[in-house]
């Protein structure tokens, strides 16, 4: 059970996210969507405490997030990524062991075969030693879900994981998506452009800054709720 | 031939430095890699400009100047971030601004704490007459101590340096991870200032980095690679100093550069030339396979 109240950031005086609150049952995939600007990435970072938040508090399982975010698994937007970097889809899959290994040693055998099952579930197996950069869109958006799933964790952050893939990964990722919520785990994705898949989620967080819905396609999809965020009717 | 490269070891003081240039080449080759994957290189010329008002101060009071440089040079980083978080400036131009502070107010306080003792100019640009066996020292333990260091937390520093937001998510505490970076980079700052000074440590720092770069696909080749081509500019540069009586940074700093012009255009992969008549070739290929199949 993942619980965020009045959650509020603001950079230099102006407010990103003003007085956040809703939580999310375990096994649900939900969709964070809202315009551009809206602070959904934002949200997510002062979540998980990437950056400083004015007010809030977020708990997972009745404790502070903060304190376990061993059990956090987040995959940047790809803009934040520096693909040129010197780096095999191996070593980026095998960062994910990093916290359970521990300090000072190296990863076990088991490790490496959760790596090794994560590479085979997305696909990427026979790339693992090819550098991120000669990667396609797609593959690099794979690597990162391999990573993801590496972590073995039980609350899973997407920041806009559809941006440039091609129609293949989009498949895989939402058979992962469905996988991981048998399992049990919760799924937070952030999207401005839900086109045709609206129907995979179990709910969506509408925002633009603040909270504008909550709840299921139909209750948060409505007319006048899509006026209040984006000022005018359809999704673009 | 032989003699021209045994002929300066016969000098006392010439053996130290080479054994100083190829400690640094590796040194700077594998601290340069994090500066240049986190495209923080110009961080490295910050803190190296940085440490001279610490250089002063610490003659004055009569320290060890390498305490001196280290807390200047760790201030002038943390200077950086408290400007780049508290305004809405750009890292790049709060890094100009402390750049140029620091040095001016580095050379202020040599002339004010009649600190003149301090030769600006071997500081500047390196000096091999001035290596003695203590700096030997000093430079290997500083060496081994930050090879030691990034063995031990290779992967959380390639973590933190390929996603800092995926790292400190996932619970490492990245701000302790760059604090040692800096540290690192302040350290190795130190131990190079004698032989290329300070106004150009930046070209060893990122020079073998970059040039292994365009050879390799992985962080540790490109430390590794980087190092062999670090040793190579160093020694070489060392003897260029000795013969032709130039300072010895500027020196290394040119065989640096050489080098790196050298693979920018021959890399295998990646070489301006070797690109070219890849392409070329595969042009020609594909004529001949459209000739065959008019045929």
């Amino acid at each position: 059970m993942l619980q965020v109240q009045n959650l509020a950031v603001s950079y230099q005086g102006v407010c990103a996210v003003n007085s956040i609150s809703f939580s999310i049952e375990p096994g649900k995939l939900v969709g964070v969507i809202g315009p551009n600007g809206a602070g959904k990435s934002t949200m997510i970072k002062a979540m998980l405490g990437l950056i400083g938040s004015s007010s809030g508090v977020v708990k997972f399982y009745s404790r502070p997030l903060k304190q376990q975010l061993k059990q956090v698994a987040y995959v940047p937007q790809r803009s934040q990524i520096d693909w040129d970097y010197p780096i095999t889809v191996w070593n980026v899959v095998m960062m994910s062991r990093t916290v359970h290994t521990g300090w000072f040693k190296e990863p076990s055998y088991q490790s490496k075969e959760i790596v090794k099952a994560a590479l085979k579930r997305v696909g990427m197996w026979e790339l693992q030693n090819r550098q991120i950069g000669e990667l396609s869109g797609g593959q690099q958006q794979r690597v990162f879900l391999a990573r993801a799933l590496a972590q073995q964790a039980e609350l899973l952050f997407f920041d806009e994981p559809f941006t440039a893939i091609d129609k293949k990964t989009e498949e895989i990722v939402f058979e992962i998506f469905f996988e991981l919520k048998a399992q049990n785990k919760t799924l937070l994705v952030i999207s401005h452009d839900l086109g045709e898949n609206l129907s995979y989620y179990d709910r969506f967080l509408l925002m633009n800054k603040q909270m504008i819905a909550d709840g299921s396609k139909s209750e948060v999809l409505t007319a006048v709720n899509l006026q209040k965020a984006y000022g005018h009717l359809t999704i673009q | 031939m032989l003699d021209f490269l045994i002929e300066p070891l016969s000098f006392e003081f010439m053996r130290h430095a080479l054994a100083i240039a190829i400690l640094l080449g590796i040194l700077c080759s594998v601290v340069g890699s994090f500066l240049i994957v986190q495209h923080m290189g110009m961080m490295g010329d910050v803190i190296a400009h940085s440490v001279l008002p610490g250089l002063s101060i610490a003659f004055f009071l009569g320290i060890d100047i390498s305490i001196g440089a280290f807390i200047a040079g760790t201030l002038s980083a943390l200077v950086v971030a408290l400007i780049r978080s508290q305004s809405r400036l750009k890292v790049d131009t709060a890094m100009a601004l402390v750049l140029s502070s620091f040095l001016a107010l580095g050379v202020t306080l040599i002339k004010l704490l009649k600190t003149n003792k301090l030769d600006l100019h071997n500081i500047l640009f390196g000096d091999i007459l001035g290596v003695t066996p203590g700096d030997v020292w000093h430079t290997l333990a500083i060496t081994i101590t930050i090879l030691l260091l990034v063995k031990l937390f290779y992967k959380e520093l390639l973590f933190y340096t390929f996603d800092p937001l995926g790292a400190q998510a996932s619970g490492l505490p990245i701000t302790w991870i760059y604090l040692g970076l800096i540290a690192a980079i302040t350290l190795t700052v130190i131990a190079s200032m004698q032989t290329v000074g300070v106004l150009l440590i930046i070209s060893l720092l990122i020079g073998p980095g970059i040039t292994a770069y365009l050879l390799v696909k992985e962080l540790h080749l490109m430390m590794g690679v980087g190092a062999v081509v670090g040793i190579i500019a160093s020694v070489s540069g060392m003897y260029f100093s000795y013969y032709w009586d130039i300072p010895s940074g500027p020196a290394i700093v040119l065989v640096v550069f050489g080098l790196f012009l050298l693979t920018l255009l021959f890399s295998p992969s990646q070489g301006i030339l070797t690109r070219l008549s890849a392409t070329s070739r595969s042009a020609w290929i594909m004529q001949q396979l459209n000739y065959l199949k008019k045929r």
